[in-house]
């Protein structure tokens, strides 16, 4: 018994530590639960761990997400203005709400015909990407080697690509680099999953009552305004209120103009979590594989993963000395199915427990503005034995698969893997 | 009286000079007939105009420029899929020849090869940015010296960012401590790009010149010939297919192979007389000018629909004047954009005006202006060792497609212009007004 009840305490303070460590994280860095928005960071990647005597890398198979950008949809920036707007026509904002208020009128002046578009903080996250794999890797960007870039159709993403290929042209001007962004490629860049698209809608309730219970908006209502009973009666939706806000609060990041500007002193420490939460639930039940959404959801990215196989395969087999890197720019939508179908750094959690998820699958650990997964491959001369190194975000990472030469992996068993588990859903279709 | 005559003979021999003979330049090379899908003419380096050398105790500080994309696929999927169709009728009534049969072969490879492409750069694309890139660092290598700043900006087209990268890219392999920035955003739609700013109020008076363009082709395109290659029974072909639009649309894509390294040992000009390619080529020239350019049958307005941009790049010329900054301006967009510009900016005869269209090929082609990746440069000077900022002393010379323009103010020797008067005469011309209402 009382060993029971030891183990139960044990669990439980992991419970709480497994928590406490979200919280935590932001309680040092709100700026982290911004989640999507989150800007990619300038410095602090860990070195590289040695790759097994002999192993050079020669091909880097890569997927990244657009940098950092404007909102997409005006609406977030005008509905908590509107709001405000309300409490300055009848004398209802607090020294706090005018100054937000105004704030927000000027990030929505700024942002005006720029909405979606990448920001210069997101241009320059991926010269810095593109210069730390040419410095990590020097060997996969050797003379005469191809870089094959293609980007999903969205400006952002394009312009995400031109910043990358220009820096590596700068650093090896004998690379042999294409660019592409066309229909042709969607299929695999960003595909459009009728299936998956309505499992996700299936459980648009269950996000919804999330949403529901765990926001609160009545503090952040407190701090901009001096009358409670007129911002109950005066604001149509004050939960939605406190997301947008949240949103362009955590979006100034992603502006050197405004990367100064700090809101999060209007929502409590409670409040950046439980936003945060909503979030994290939401983006699951989107993208991870549950069996909520009969874990199929992540498939959505079957096509993209096939053709990081068949680059990978032809890399390996083709005999080209130099066969360079295959980089894909597109969006988090989809790094972050593909990570759950990868399985990366145990993305592949399922669960059908919402109120718990948070604890064991974090979003904004997996993907920032400019967000990436790497392969970098390896191989010895007079070897078959093609290694492999994933990285996300340039971390290594971890896929659940077993290995012998952590934190590499044998391709082969790699690729073993990713070829049964696609297996193991009905056939996604490659129509263009 | 000798000596009068003598002027005479001289000057009607420069008047035949400049009506030179466009048939010939097509009979030598095909593909211009191709017009605005002509693939841009210095691919490879070759026969790359020469450049006079800097006036002395010059230095060129500044260049401003608008490019278009480069080759592409055709925007309209129809132009590849319509003669398909038109011809498996055909084939299917068992009215296909084996000559058209052959036809039908290649448009149906390309119309696969194009699948989910059209409107995108090509290779031969990207690569005429590199190449146009590449020249104008190396021409003017004190513009792109050290840190120098390039403010790139696209429409919000994706050939046109496509074209923008590949010329951002080379520039950066040439120096890397170029300070790049790159743009394409509605934001600057209003002098970037067609569809926006005061080009939207040209629209009516644009249709008003389809009528006139159609009758042309109704009245001096025949396609009797080209049909009675591919067909068994021509009776059958002029009752059952649209003989001309289906003459016109193998033309189109017929011309826009040139654009594909894919299909470079595709030829099909073959399929036309060389009467045909001509006459193809100077109803289309006669389109573009009436719908582009300084047509007095459009009321000569036309040019003036790239007001907005020809504002910004004074704009942006002027700042560079007055930081004395070294760099550049890029912008990358339209035929639609390039060809009105330089109208409105007078550069060679691409300004001409002219009544009678029969006549038109022979003082005005579109070919020389409107290539895939046709460009304008407006390259500064300023005394060397100067900031640059007393803009007396600024001197201009622009580049058409890479070749010295002759300019609408008297030059101060050879391709160079004093600035300040180019400017003057700009601005005088953009306070024009233009009443764009159809009458």
């Amino acid at each position: 018994m009382r060993r029971i009840i030891s183990v139960l305490t044990l669990v439980l303070v992991g419970v709480v530590a497994l928590t406490a460590g979200v919280r935590d994280d932001f309680k040092a860095n709100p700026k982290l639960s911004a989640n999507n928005y989150q800007a990619y960071p300038v410095s602090g990647f860990p070195a590289i761990t040695a790759a097994p005597e002999g192993y050079e890398p020669f091909f880097i198979n890569h997927y990244g997400r657009h940098g950092s950008r404007w909102l997409i949809q005006d609406t977030k920036y005008t509905y908590p203005l509107q709001m405000l707007e309300k409490g300055e026509r009848n004398g209802k904002l607090t020294r706090r709400g005018q100054e937000v208020l105004n704030i927000l009128r000027e990030v929505h002046d700024a942002s005006q015909g720029r909405l979606g578009e990448l920001s210069d903080i997101g241009a320059e996250q991926h010269q810095g990407i593109a210069r730390r794999m040419y410095q990590n890797f020097p060997q996969v960007f050797k003379d005469g080697a191809s870089v094959v870039a293609r980007s999903t159709i969205v400006i952002r993403c394009i312009l995400s690509m031109q910043n990358e290929v220009d820096v590596l042209a700068s650093l090896n001007p004998r690379l042999n680099i294409s660019t592409d962004a066309s229909e042709a490629t969607m299929f695999y860049m960003n595909y459009r999953d009728s299936v998956a698209r309505a499992l996700r809608a299936g459980q648009a309730d269950l996000v919804d009552r999330c949403k529901e219970k765990w926001i609160n908006p009545k503090g952040m209502l407190k701090k901009l305004f001096t009358d409670q009973s007129f911002a109950r009666d005066s604001i149509d939706d004050a939960r939605k209120m406190m997301i947008y806000l949240m949103e362009v609060t955590g979006n100034m990041q992603s502006h050197h103009q405004f990367e100064g500007v700090n809101l999060y002193d209007v929502f409590s420490n409670d409040d950046i979590y439980s936003v945060w939460r909503y979030n994290n639930a939401f983006w699951y039940i989107n993208s991870g594989e549950t069996p909520l959404t009969q874990c199929r959801v992540d498939y959505m990215e079957a096509n993209l993963l096939r053709n990081f196989i068949e680059d990978a395969d032809r890399a390996i087999t083709s005999g080209d000395p130099a066969p360079g890197a295959s980089l894909r720019f597109g969006h988090e939508s989809v790094v972050l199915p593909l990570c759950c179908l990868m399985g990366l750094n145990g993305t592949d959690y399922r669960t059908t427990d919402l109120e718990n998820l948070d604890k064991y699958w974090q979003t904004y650990k997996i993907f920032p503005m400019a967000a990436n997964i790497q392969f970098v491959y390896f191989r010895k001369a007079g070897s078959d034995d093609i290694l492999m190194l994933p990285l996300l975000n340039e971390r290594e990472a971890t896929l659940p698969v077993k290995t012998d030469v952590a934190p590499y992996y044998h391709w082969i068993d790699v690729r073993d893997y990713f070829i049964d588990k696609l297996s193991r859903q009905p056939f996604i279709t490659t129509t263009k | 009286m000798k000596r009068f005559t003598l002027y005479i003979i001289m000057a009607l021999a420069g008047l035949t000079l400049y009506a030179i003979n466009p048939q010939r330049q097509i009979i030598g090379n095909f593909d211009r007939s191709a017009s605005n899908h002509y693939a841009y003419p210095y691919g490879s380096d070759v026969d790359v105009p020469e450049l006079t050398a800097a006036p002395a105790g010059y230095e060129p500080f500044y260049i401003d420029h608008y490019g278009r994309h480069g080759s592409r696929w055709l925007t309209n999927g129809k132009t590849y899929s319509r003669p398909i169709n038109e011809l498996t009728r055909a084939k299917e009534a068992g009215m296909l020849n084996l000559q058209g049969q052959r036809l039908l072969t290649a448009l149906s490879l390309v119309n696969e090869f194009s699948q989910k492409r059209v409107g995108d750069l090509s290779d031969i694309g990207a690569e005429q940015h590199r190449q146009i890139a590449g020249r104008m660092f190396k021409n003017f290598p004190e513009v792109f010296k050290g840190d120098a700043r390039v403010d790139a900006r696209s429409t919000v087209i994706i050939r046109c960012i496509l074209s923008m990268q590949n010329e951002t890219m080379k520039l950066r392999t040439l120096n890397p401590a170029l300070r790049i920035t790159t743009d394409a955003s509605y934001h600057d739609m209003y002098y970037m790009g067609w569809g926006y700013g005061e080009d939207t109020l040209a629209n009516s008076l644009r249709k008003t010149m389809d009528p006139i363009s159609n009758g042309m082709y109704e009245r001096c395109l025949h396609p009797e010939r080209f049909v009675a290659q591919l067909v068994n029974d021509t009776a059958w072909a002029a009752a059952n297919m649209d003989c001309r639009q289906l003459m016109r649309d193998v033309f189109d894509v017929v011309g826009s192979l040139q654009g594909h390294h894919d299909f470079e040992d595709i030829n099909l000009y073959s399929y036309f007389s060389s009467d045909e390619i001509f006459e193809l080529w100077r109803l289309k020239n006669i389109y573009w000018y009436i719908h582009w350019a300084n047509a007095p049958q459009n009321g000569n307005r036309m040019p003036f629909i790239e007001r907005a941009l020809l504002r910004d790049m004074i704009e942006k010329a002027d700042h560079a004047v007055a930081t004395g900054e070294h760099g550049a301006s890029l912008r990358f967009g339209h035929e639609t954009c390039v060809l009105p510009l330089a109208c409105l900016m007078e550069l060679d005869n691409v300004n001409y005006s002219c009544d009678n269209l029969d006549e038109l090929h022979l003082y005005w082609q579109d070919y020389n202006t409107i290539p895939k990746a046709c460009n304008i440069q407006m390259i500064f000077y300023r005394p060397v060792g100067t900031a640059g900022n007393n803009a007396n002393n600024i001197l201009v010379k622009v580049l058409l497609n890479e070749h010295e323009a002759q300019l609408p103010v008297k030059a101060v020797g050879g391709p160079y212009y004093r600035w300040s008067d180019l400017r003057q005469y700009y601005e005088r011309k953009l306070a024009t007004i233009i009443d764009w209402n159809v009458k």
